[in-house]
């Protein structure tokens, strides 16, 4: 089965299993449950009734605003762990708000390309809006902005509780604008949350050089046809830097390079498919 | 040592992740989680 196949059936399991907290329907509340102190390696809000597990990146902002050393040890580990493991990987195969991009830009539309100067944006969120502000000013500004936030949690809490919605002000009508504008974005242009705004992708971009798993491209089979850079889903030039920072590691170059000439390591060791082993022997 | 640097990098976030969970940070992630968000949802 082709790596697109595998990552859909994985993205959608994955959204699924952090997502299973269906009595909340009857409930109306939110899982208050002990899975709720895991935190998984993807954008996943916890404000969201059906969510059965903690956000990171929530976690840290909590931490910076209200722990006794600032630094959430666990939660650092986790996404470090990840990380150092997979780099980015967790993007293109865990993360939900990953999934409803990639569907959302499957939409026929007029498409448009990111600037590649956006893709620094993720490094201001992360560093003002996760970790700056919340320490001086003790509130989680981008839980406050979040659309993954607003779209997972908001949305369907002020469906299921109406009485939280005489409680709503102008920073409600920011968050829909801003969801609005990324779900938008998400059809016209490939991953623009992922590339110009993700925190967490920031954080994981840093381990896609250092991390047990490791793209390559042979460059004595590369023809530069030029298919894995239109079939990648942040525009990246795969032949040119395999492993760069926005690289969600969802390996659809390498189905679609006819010279099998983009390949994978982990810890080392090449991974090759049953169908490469066949084509050898 | 740039092929040992994932591996460096994973036993270190390993010793920091043992060091949360000892410092009890995941009692504290559960309290903070169970409670509704309302600044993710929009309120305050």
């Amino acid at each position: 089965m082709q790596s697109i196949r595998w990552r859909r059936i994985c993205q959608a399991l994955c959204a699924a299993l952090t997502n299973s907290y269906w009595f909340s329907l009857v409930s109306r509340t939110i899982y208050q449950g002990p899975l709720k102190g895991f935190c998984v390696p993807a954008l996943n809000c916890y404000a969201c009734p059906l969510a059965v597990s903690a956000c990171p990146i929530g976690t840290i902002q909590y931490f910076l605003a209200h722990g006794a050393y600032y630094i959430t040890l666990y939660t650092i580990g986790i996404l470090g762990i990840t990380g150092a493991l997979i780099g980015r990987m967790a993007c293109g195969w865990i993360c939900p708000f990953g999934l409803l991009q990639d569907l959302l830009h499957k939409i026929r539309s007029r498409k448009f390309s990111l600037p590649r100067w956006l893709s620094c944006g993720k490094y201001a969120a992360l560093g003002i809006l996760v970790l700056a502000i919340p320490f001086l000013t003790k509130q989680p500004w981008f839980c406050k902005l979040c659309p993954a936030g607003g779209l997972e949690g908001a949305v369907p809490m002020l469906i299921l509780e109406p009485s939280l919605r005489e409680l709503l002000g102008g920073m409600f009508v920011l968050k829909v604008l801003i969801v609005v504008f990324f779900l938008a974005a998400m059809v016209a242009v490939k991953r623009p949350f992922c590339r110009a705004a993700c925190p967490l992708g920031a954080i994981f971009s840093f381990f896609n050089r250092a991390s047990v798993l490791r793209l390559s491209v042979d460059q004595t089979k590369c023809t530069k046809c030029n298919k894995c850079n239109k079939v990648c889903p942040t525009d990246i030039k795969v032949y040119e830097d395999p492993n760069a920072a926005d690289c969600i590691r969802c390996l659809d170059c390498k189905d679609v390079c006819p010279e099998n000439a983009v390949s994978y390591t982990l810890a080392g060791f090449p991974i090759r498919e049953p169908k490469e082993i066949l084509q050898n022997d | 040592m740039r092929k040992k640097a994932p591996y460096i990098l994973l036993t270190l976030f390993v010793i920091l992740l043992l060091c949360g969970i000892i410092l009890g940070e995941i009692a504290k992630v559960l309290r903070h989680a169970t409670i509704l968000c309302l600044d993710c949802i929009g309120i305050g």
